[in-house]
């Protein structure tokens, strides 16, 4: 087993640095036009991975678009009344809405799954609503505006209003870091953890397995990086308002991640933001109201006829149908299986 | 004390929701998962309605039979054809499902009907005056529908075979196949119930309010708070939670303006904190 | 001191009592048998002990310390480990898998050296992987070790259900009835894996076949009705005029 993830993560590793890289050199070929509509779809791409732990630690959250608003009216109050600086707003913004999603998981993540989807559901809506009445601090419906940072780096100094390409590669730092963090959770017994409870929370509990406790840390987790997702996302806006992270968006995301795979920690979430995330933006403009359709007829599609997600035909073209790759195959089958098979 | 209207207006809103909450209710206990379509069941009823009546100019009763017939013809199909089959895979797949089709009744209805508020033409003309209040014929004849429903609703679930069977349903579907309904149709009886109702509550507020294509997530949020302060798998606390929220909604809304919102959102997150079983479930521990 | 103590241990369901005034003590090394007819209150008493259910009256003792009213997995973690009369496994992991998460307790790397792959961790990894193989290999399953649980055979099943409690490393192993539905080769087998693990382990064996249990276990306490009614060895216990009444009309042939 050791020598098959050896091979496995030289196979996976070679091309993934060359992803890197290429993600790296993207600004020099694509104009501000296009970085708009990247940027979101790395930071969608994040609070899809969130959503993706969160579900397969067994639960279904309605309220991920709370906790990006969390994290970006903090980082954005942090910045205008506090003076913190640029970064280290965006971070406590996140940690802000990790300690929220600790109290509010404490409660109710030994509930069943109906009544976690609706507190969150409730919980993303009482964000909003705070958010409108606490004029004095929010601004209501007018919103705040976000001030754009400026970084000298040895005397070239980056306007972050001006360049996009700053955002672009904050946005990609952060997914590289995300994507790590929930990797690492993943493939590790954290994750054999998470997995467990997901599938026989019973059996887990008579193995010595404190259920509650991971469930939170999952929560917890993807929530504070959901929330530093916001706060970047809010900078990028350079407004926050109470309509930027609506019912809607928990609602995306949660497509978003089915479609790309909710069986897959990393790669699925990821997949379907950067597919999904651009295409949306791009049917927006075309014909109001293509958009919630395609998206809504496609997670039902997948879910019927490609479970694991659009992710799993990626992985089909890579093993090129072959049932060879062992280890990674057999992970990511089981985890589909564990996901959707309950 | 606020003026008789925003009482009216609680009558009205209340009775919205004890429908669509005990759609909702029965919905839940057939299918084992959240109903995330029920709003817009709902919505798609009331833009029915809107094409009834404004565009094809038929009287509201016949409007009002084709939008119950219509929904609850598409909540079954939308049961038995998308959830029912992935229910054995757990709870995940299904409810992702009904979420998606939130979305493709929202899209689907913006490129048909596009996105714009549609006033439905009033169904009567005339104001009444009772002694100092007066209030449109047309709210009157509402909260007189309303009332009427509600009442042949209880004598329907409370005293017909068929309204026990529903009610055994609703809080225990395995149970109720016992009652001699055989269990298929059973299951289809109920959700044709729960769709209507959720039509009949757009029948109410169609011709008083406006219809668009967004109109179902609010009342599809009340009706859940109300559930939930109600009680899973408890007609009677739909009934309840749905008069108290619409109360809560109109009559406090008159006190605390906007706040109100967020009044009920905390309540309700209380009750799940504290009390999960509402006012009449029963509590369903889990892991 | 005894392994496990309770004293006078009730547990009502509303007005039912499905377990009365339970008094018994487990010493260490023990190989003890749990028989009763249907609804004895078997299951109930091994719920009650592995924390499952709390009790309504009385007090656990195990190891010398309280226990009743902890959580399932604080109780799992001081040594006291329990099968499931039905097939409770995970059953979307194979065989190999199921073990391994069945290990759990035996890490004893913490949450932040498993995310960052500590060396450490890394080699308890590797030998978790090792142990699991072992178990596995013990109880037979080797061959199955990565075909989906659900798809293995009732018998493999149950196999693999003792294999991921044992995995756990147990001091106190509740075995809710292992052979059930198995055939006689596959009973064989396993009861003589089981006489094994009790040298090591103490065992409280509950078994429906009566014949199985008075021929392995040296002690048998007899439960009907959520009461004790016998505690000693088999062949007396066998004999007592209202262990057999207990039995009398149902298939068990007391012999």
């Amino acid at each position: 087993m050791q020598t098959l993830q050896i091979r496995y993560r030289l196979k996976t590793s070679i091309p993934l640095l060359l992803v890197i890289i290429f993600a790296c050199c993207v600004p020099l070929f694509t104009g501000n036009q296009a970085l708009t509509l990247i940027i979101p779809a790395l930071l969608w791409g994040v609070a899809c991975m969130g959503l993706t732990l969160i579900a397969r630690a067994g639960q279904v959250s309605m309220g991920q678009a709370g906790f990006m608003a969390i994290g970006a009216y903090s980082a954005t109050l942090l910045a205008l009344r506090v003076d913190v600086p640029f970064g280290l707003n965006i971070l406590l913004g996140g940690i802000i809405s990790g300690i929220v999603a600790f109290l509010i998981g404490r409660a109710v993540l030994r509930l069943g799954g109906m009544y976690f989807a609706i507190v969150t559901l409730a919980f993303g809506e009482v964000v909003r609503v705070i958010a409108i009445n606490a004029r004095n601090i929010t601004n209501g419906v007018y919103g705040l505006t976000v001030p754009q940072p400026q970084i000298s780096i040895g005397g070239y100094v980056i306007a972050f209003a001006v360049t996009k390409a700053a955002y672009y590669y904050l946005s990609l730092g952060l997914v590289i870091i995300a994507a790590l963090i929930f990797w690492r959770l993943d493939v590790s017994r954290l994750g054999r953890v998470v997995r467990s409870i997901s599938s026989t929370p019973e059996l887990s509990q008579h193995l010595g397995i404190h259920v509650m406790k991971y469930r939170l840390i999952a929560f917890t987790v993807a929530c504070t990086l959901t929330g530093v997702a916001g706060g970047v996302y809010c900078h990028f806006l350079a407004f926050m308002g109470p309509t930027v992270f609506v019912l809607s968006h928990s609602i995306l995301i949660l497509i978003m991640s089915a479609v790309g795979g909710l069986g897959s920690a990393v790669a699925g979430p990821i997949l379907g933001a950067m597919i999904l995330s651009p295409l949306g933006d791009y049917l927006r403009t075309v014909l109001v109201g293509a958009r919630p359709l395609i998206f809504g007829g496609l997670v039902v599609i997948v879910m019927f006829f490609l479970p694991g997600g659009l992710v799993t035909i990626v992985d089909r073209i890579r093993s090129g149908g072959r049932r060879g790759t062992g280890a990674r195959n057999a992970g990511l089958k089981n985890a589909v299986r564990n996901l959707v098979s309950k | 004390m606020p003026p008789a209207e925003v009482w009216l207006e609680g009558l009205i809103i209340g009775s919205t929701l004890v429908m669509m909450a005990s759609g909702l209710v029965l919905a839940i206990s057939i299918m084992g998962i959240l109903n995330w379509t029920h709003g817009q069941l709902y919505m798609f009823a009331g833009i029915i309605m809107w094409q009834v009546l404004a565009q094809w100019h038929i009287n509201y009763f016949v409007a009002l039979l084709a939008a119950i017939g219509i929904t609850a013809a598409i909540g079954v199909a939308i049961e038995r054809w998308l959830l029912r089959p992935l229910v054995p895979k757990g709870f995940i797949p299904p409810s992702v499902v009904a979420i998606g089709l939130i979305s493709v009744f929202e899209g689907g209805v913006i490129l048909t009907f596009g996105v714009a508020q549609r006033n439905v033409p009033s169904i009567m003309e005339g104001i009444i005056r009772i002694g100092q209040v007066s209030i449109t014929a047309e709210r009157l004849l509402i909260v007189c529908i309303a009332i009427g429903v509600m009442l042949g609703l209880y004598y329907f679930i409370n005293r017909t075979k068929i309204g026990l069977a529903i009610r055994a349903a609703a809080q225990e579907p395995t149970v109720s196949s016992l009652y001699g309904v055989a269990s298929g149709r059973l299951f289809t009886i109920v959700m044709a119930t729960a769709a209507g109702l959720a039509a009949v509550a757009a029948g109410l507020i169609a011709p008083v309010y406006f219809v668009d294509p967004y109109m179902g997530s609010r009342p599809f949020i009340l009706a859940l708070m109300a559930v939930v302060l109600g009680g899973m798998g408890s007609l009677r606390g739909a009934v309840v939670g749905g008069m108290i929220v619409g109360f809560i909604t109109t009559v406090g809304g008159y006190y605390i303006g906007t706040w109100y919102e967020l009044i009920t959102l905390l309540i309700i997150m209380a009750i799940i904190l504290f009390r999960p079983q509402g006012l009449f479930g029963h509590v369903e521990a889990r892991l | 001191m005894a392994l496990l103590e309770l004293k006078n241990v009730s547990k009502f369901f509303g007005s039912l009592a499905a377990l009365k005034d339970i008094n018994l003590e487990i010493n260490q090394g023990e190989l003890v048998g749990l028989v009763g007819p249907n609804g004895s209150g078997k299951t109930t008493l091994f719920n009650v002990i592995s924390g499952f259910y709390h009790p309504s009256e009385g007090e656990i003792f195990y190891d010398g310390k309280r226990i009743a009213g902890l959580r399932p997995d604080q109780i799992a973690s001081r040594g006291l480990i329990r099968t499931f009369q039905s097939n409770v496994l995970f059953k979307d992991a194979t065989a190999l898998e199921n073990v391994i998460r069945g290990c759990y307790l035996r890490t004893k790397a913490n949450s932040w050296q498993a995310f960052f792959g500590t060396r450490g961790y890394r080699k308890e990894e590797k030998e978790i992987v090792q142990r699991a193989e072992e178990m596995l290999d013990f109880f037979g399953l080797s061959e199955v070790r990565d075909v989906l649980a659900d798809e293995l055979p009732h018998g493999h099943q149950r196999s693999l259900g003792l294999a991921v409690a044992v995995a756990a490393n147990p001091k106190l192993l509740l075995i809710d009835e292992p052979v059930s539905g198995m055939s006689e080769e596959e009973s064989t087998v396993a009861v003589d894996h089981i006489r094994e693990l009790a040298n090591r382990i103490t065992v409280i064996l509950v078994e429906h076949h009566v014949k199985t249990v008075v021929a392995v276990c040296p002690r048998v306490i007899v439960l009907n009705f959520g009461h004790t009614l016998a505690d000693g060895k088999p062949e007396e216990v066998m004999s007592q005029k209202n262990v057999i009444e207990a039995y009398l009309g149902t298939e068990e042939v007391v012999k």
